[in-house]
């Protein structure tokens, strides 16, 4: 029968500090991962809109006013205005997002509907354009849907028919007969959605198939050009909204306004962060101050087990084999735990089309930093204490 | 194991007159298996001396060599105290709220010296067998002295520091103790060195020292 030291230490001691400082500990490490996750998951959403190059997209339009309802100035963007527009300094690029000039009417399991295209050059385009290719002769047009139009079609237009949402696999496989009309032209094709962007809040077609099909019913070689996509280096740059604002061009979505709830956001991260490091620091001083107040305690029974010849290295050994068991236990429950709880969220991320979340490794390696941290102070001051 | 006491003195000693005592101030030799009655009233540092022995105090001058050498760290104390010097304390230094058995194992657990069933053997030949599970703090200060004799046979020593080990005990019970005792120091052909307040032959003394 062996009697661990640790256990004769704790031998009869009241155990209520000791949970108290070890739930301490375990909640402070879950905020700080979840901390640590969510300032992640944040950074990511805020720049999922950003390309590789760190650069933004924003769609404008121009302002419809009384002017342009009667004619007297156009909706479209001239050559020498989208021109004007690249020559700003805080304008890295223009793509013109071209119209059509006919009516398109869509067909799709027994619900008919009126639809608009438009295309821009591929380098705009945030999703897979492996299949977005049109030549003359295709019989089906590939199209590229505004995530905003799913969101929209499975959270709004279909549960107002009592009809089920649609995923986007199921999305993808389903084919739209299209009837093109102008006067008495007609023509019949259908189209399949080969993907999605968040960039773009239109219904994107191959800029080929556009010029095709203006040209085959308008008798149109230019399309009309209703909207830009700007790549910008700042969406937030004041100089950049003083022109749009001078020239009475309008953002479509609102992204300044979407941009500053999401720097509410990393602020309120932020102060998170603060507070778990802060709750961290507290609970490590906590356990310290535990072990310290075990081994002042037990003084008489360090001073026998010394006696008896124990060494003082063994004795740290053994409370420090019963701590880093602890701790690891701990460790591996908050890692379930954050786990757990940033699935449930990540589910709930996907159901609403906010974006595709997965966890960072990092969540996981910063408790055990911080536990590793632990355990060596914990080392430390029981080298001290206990010499 | 040779252990040489070159004159030493406590500190709470040092100004009384010693020319009559045998120990304080004066160079010692104990050589291995002797059997060593240091017979002295109390107040005259019996106890000191065994804690200068053993390590546990370090208030006093002059020095002490153990094969010649001279003890400084923590670790040689404790591989001393592991393999060479077994003591009971006069104040027997045991836990209350730890039975008999975990008293004696936590000694034992360090040495392997003993098996479970030899312990057992040795409280049964001690009539403490009934009590091994029970908690020391309940028990009285005779049985309490068995104990911790027995936790201090748990190793394989050179020398056995007694420290007024008897004082709680009758004639049967130190009868039984010195039968064990003494098996174990012939079995480790060691040297035995016993602190009290009276003379007695208890052990065939090589020598006698006095602190008066």
């Amino acid at each position: 029968m062996k009697i661990g030291i640790s256990s004769i230490l704790m031998h009869s001691r009241p155990k209520t500090r000791l949970v108290l400082s070890v739930v301490g500990l375990f909640f402070s490490l879950i905020i700080i991962s979840s901390v640590f996750q969510s300032f992640y998951d944040i950074n990511y959403l805020l720049n999922e809109n950003k390309s590789d190059d760190e650069f933004e997209y924003l769609q404008i339009s121009k302002e419809i006013g009384i002017s342009t309802s009667l004619g007297l100035t156009s909706g479209s963007f001239s050559s020498s205005e989208i021109n004007t527009i690249k020559s700003q300094d805080f304008i890295d690029d223009v793509g013109p997002l071209f119209s059509n000039d006919f009516r398109v009417y869509g067909r799709f399991a027994g619900n008919s509907f009126d639809m608009f295209f438009t295309s821009v050059q591929d380098s705009f385009i945030d999703s897979d354009l492996s299949s977005f290719r049109w030549e003359k002769g295709d019989k089906i047009v590939p199209v590229i849907l505004s995530n905003q139009f799913v969101t929209l079609l499975n959270h709004a237009v279909l549960p107002s028919q009592g009809r089920r949402p649609i995923p986007k696999i199921a999305i993808k496989q389903a084919i739209v007969n299209l009837d093109l009309s102008k006067g008495s032209k007609l023509f019949k094709t259908k189209a399949r959605v080969v993907g999605f962007s968040d960039r773009i809040s239109s219904v994107l077609v191959p800029k080929s198939f556009l010029d095709f099909a203006n040209q085959k019913l308008s008798g149109k070689i230019d399309s009309r050009v209703s909207m830009l996509i700007l790549k910008v280096i700042d969406s937030r740059s004041k100089s950049l909204l003083k022109f749009l604002s001078q020239n009475d061009y309008e953002i479509s979505g609102e992204l300044p306004l979407v941009d500053n709830a999401k720097l509410i956001l990393k602020i309120v991260t932020v102060v998170l962060f603060v507070f778990g490091s802060l709750l961290l620091i507290l609970s490590i001083s906590l356990n310290l101050s535990q072990l310290k107040l075990i081994v002042i305690e037990n003084q008489d029974r360090l001073k026998m087990l010394i006696l008896l010849g124990y060494s003082s290295k063994s004795i740290v050994n053994s409370i420090l084999k019963l701590v880093v068991v602890l701790l690891i236990t701990i460790l591996l429950i908050v890692s379930f735990c954050v786990g757990c709880l940033f699935s449930c969220i990540y589910d709930f991320v996907e159901v609403y089309n906010l974006g595709s979340l997965k966890l960072n490794v990092i969540t996981f390696i910063i408790p055990v930093c911080l536990v590793l941290i632990l355990i060596t102070l914990t080392n430390i001051s029981l080298k001290k204490y206990i010499n | 194991m040779r252990i040489e006491l070159e004159n030493i003195i406590p500190h709470v000693l040092t100004n009384t007159l010693h020319e009559k005592s045998d120990i304080w101030k004066k160079k010692i030799l104990l050589k291995s298996n002797e059997l060593i009655h240091i017979v002295a009233p109390s107040g005259k540092g019996k106890s000191t001396l065994m804690g200068i022995l053993y390590g546990t105090r370090k208030d006093y001058k002059g020095s002490l060599l153990f094969n010649n050498k001279r003890l400084e760290s923590p670790k040689d104390w404790s591989e001393l105290r592991t393999n060479q010097l077994a003591i009971v304390f006069q104040d027997l230094e045991l836990l209350n709220d730890l039975t008999v058995f975990e008293n004696i194992q936590l000694k034992n657990q360090l040495t392997n010296h003993f098996s479970d069933v030899t312990i057992l053997e040795m409280l049964n030949r001690l009539n403490l067998a009934g009590l091994k599970n029970k908690q020391v703090g309940v028990l009285s200060r005779g049985e309490k002295q068995r104990i911790a004799i027995i936790r201090s046979l748990c190793m394989p020593f050179s020398w056995l520091l007694l420290d007024e080990p008897f004082s709680a005990l009758d004639r049967e019970n130190i009868k039984n103790v010195l039968v064990l005792i003494k098996e174990q120091v012939e079995k480790n052909n060691s040297g035995v060195i016993i602190a009290n307040l009276h003379d007695d032959d208890w052990f065939n003394y090589t020598r006698k020292l006095k602190m008066v």
